[in-house]
């Protein structure tokens, strides 16, 4: 059985990449694009703005290591949001848990930063990479990402349902997720007991790690990603058990 | 004796008027009691608004019962015969064909290798590699039938007679699911119609404002109906 909804999950997964890619006329080059895009803006915005001193490529590159995973983070938690709804045509015709939705729309969305990745390695090479960069240093952090990724998934999924109004508060949390996490400022010159605030964000040890991997070669801080994985497994642990009570509550809902 | 799949006792479904918790609660099923063996074709009749689409969700196994019980046989499964899918619009027909029969209970290998015999007889296999939302209603309604009579759940679902596309494939269409109605499934349908369900039931209920009004055998139940 489970076997079987890990197939359902693949195929799903692969299949809303897939209807990702069509339908514009730039396809999966919009995957790239998209975050570059971004990445101007903000450079465009902070790189003579705050303190004025953060201009040349390597704020760049900052801004990269920053905005691209927090783009798959935010798109995990809009995407979630509406994972039982959208798929409310099966829901009604027979029984499925309902833990398979939004992992399929996890799996959609890190296959897309999978092929972002390559992109962040591939500037970090062409503007200059430490001597000493371990690649497989960022392994753990992507991987700690995925943990955070997949609890802010299940918890959206499970509540948002139940509690609609609560879909009211998603642009503001991931607006929050962006401001507070380090993305474009270094959190470290910032006063101490703010920093302390600025750590409650479970993104900002996180990308606090990739900068530290990708851009000064220096090995991951194991111990900073204690708080983002505690934080990920909780809220798993807490969606999961959200899902499966409310399993046969969700189609009335819908 | 023949095996016994589902038994509702005393079975009730409320929902909340309102998304507010002051809200009071309404009945729209209640008090429900009948037994379903295998192999039997029960119909469910009953007006709009009575209650049957509720019902359906019950047998399907979907929601639970807010009060009673409803007993299941260990490992059935229950399916609603449906067209609508949850395709995806900018897959092809294959694409959204192999992603049903897979989230239907299939592996994808299984799927893979079925594929064409389904595009064939949905009569499609011309546009099987053009995008879903090209298709007209009418072809889209062949698909989701090809693909959803191929499901083989214990008991199968029938929110009416499902005779879909043009002419020709409405007969096919109607015909394989009267092949099913009388082999060895076990079938639940619901209708409006008197007719269908006197022709195709042994046993019928006839559900009126959540209650069962009468049940028994299905000529009797629907000899009932049309007198009311």
């Amino acid at each position: 059985m489970f076997k079987h909804y890990l197939s359902i999950i693949w195929v799903r997964g692969l299949g809303a990449l897939k209807a990702d890619s069509e339908d514009t006329y730039l396809g999966t080059f919009w995957w790239v694009l998209e975050p570059l895009l971004l990445t101007a803006v903000f450079y465009l915005a902070f790189s003579t703005g705050l303190r004025g001193g953060d201009k040349g490529t390597s704020f760049v590159l900052f801004l990269m290591c920053g905005l691209f995973p927090f783009k798959w983070t935010a798109s995990t938690i809009n995407n979630s949001a509406s994972a039982i709804s959208n798929n409310k045509g099966i829901l009604s015709q027979f029984y499925l848990p309902k833990w398979i939705f939004p992992t399929a729309t996890n799996l959609t969305l890190t296959l897309r930063f999978f092929i972002v990745l390559p992109l962040l390695a591939f500037s970090v090479l062409l503007i200059g990479a430490p001597e000493d960069i371990h690649w497989l240093d960022i392994a753990p952090v992507v991987a700690t990402q995925l943990i955070l990724n997949l609890g802010l998934s299940y918890a959206t999924a499970a509540v948002i349902p139940i509690i609609p109004d609560f879909s009211n508060i998603i642009p503001i949390s991931i607006t929050c997720l962006l401001f507070t996490g380090g993305i474009f400022f270094d959190i470290q010159e910032r006063p101490e007991n703010i920093q302390q605030i600025l750590y409650l964000n479970p993104l900002t040890g996180i990308i606090e790690c990739y900068r530290t991997s990708l851009l000064l070669g220096r090995e991951t801080n194991l111990s900073a990603l204690t708080y983002p994985f505690a934080f990920g497994l909780s809220l798993a642990a807490f969606g999961l058990i959200t899902l499966k009570y409310f399993d046969r509550f969700y189609p009335r809902v819908m | 004796m023949k095996e016994l799949l589902l038994n509702f006792q005393n079975v009730g479904v409320a929902y909340r008027k309102r998304l507010s918790i002051f809200s009071s609660k309404q009945w729209v099923l209640r008090g429900l009691n009948f037994k379903l063996y295998r192999g039997e074709t029960l119909g469910v009749i009953g007006r709009n608004g009575a209650g049957k689409s509720t019902l359906l969700k019950l047998f399907a196994n979907i929601i639970e019962p807010d009060e009673g019980e409803i007993y299941r046989s260990p490992n059935t499964s229950s399916q609603l015969l449906a067209l609508n899918l949850g395709f995806n619009r900018k897959l092809t027909g294959k694409e959204n064909a192999i992603m049903a029969l897979v989230t239907n209970g299939s592996s994808i290998r299984e799927a893979k290798a079925r594929i064409q015999e389904i595009m064939q007889f949905a009569e499609l296999e011309h546009i099987a590699s053009h995008p879903l939302k090209t298709y007209s209603a009418g072809q889209r309604a062949r698909l989701g039938f090809s693909i959803a009579i191929q499901a083989k759940p214990d008991i199968l679902l029938l929110d009416e007679i499902l005779g879909v596309g043009d002419k020709n494939f409405k007969e096919k269409s109607k015909k394989l699911i009267k092949q099913k109605l009388n082999s060895e499934q076990t079938v639940i349908l619901v209708s409006h119609s008197p007719k269908t369900i006197n022709n195709l039931c042994s046993k019928a209920i006839w559900i009126e404002n959540g209650n069962i009004r009468a049940a028994g055998c299905a000529k009797e139940v629907t000899t009932e109906y049309l007198k009311d």
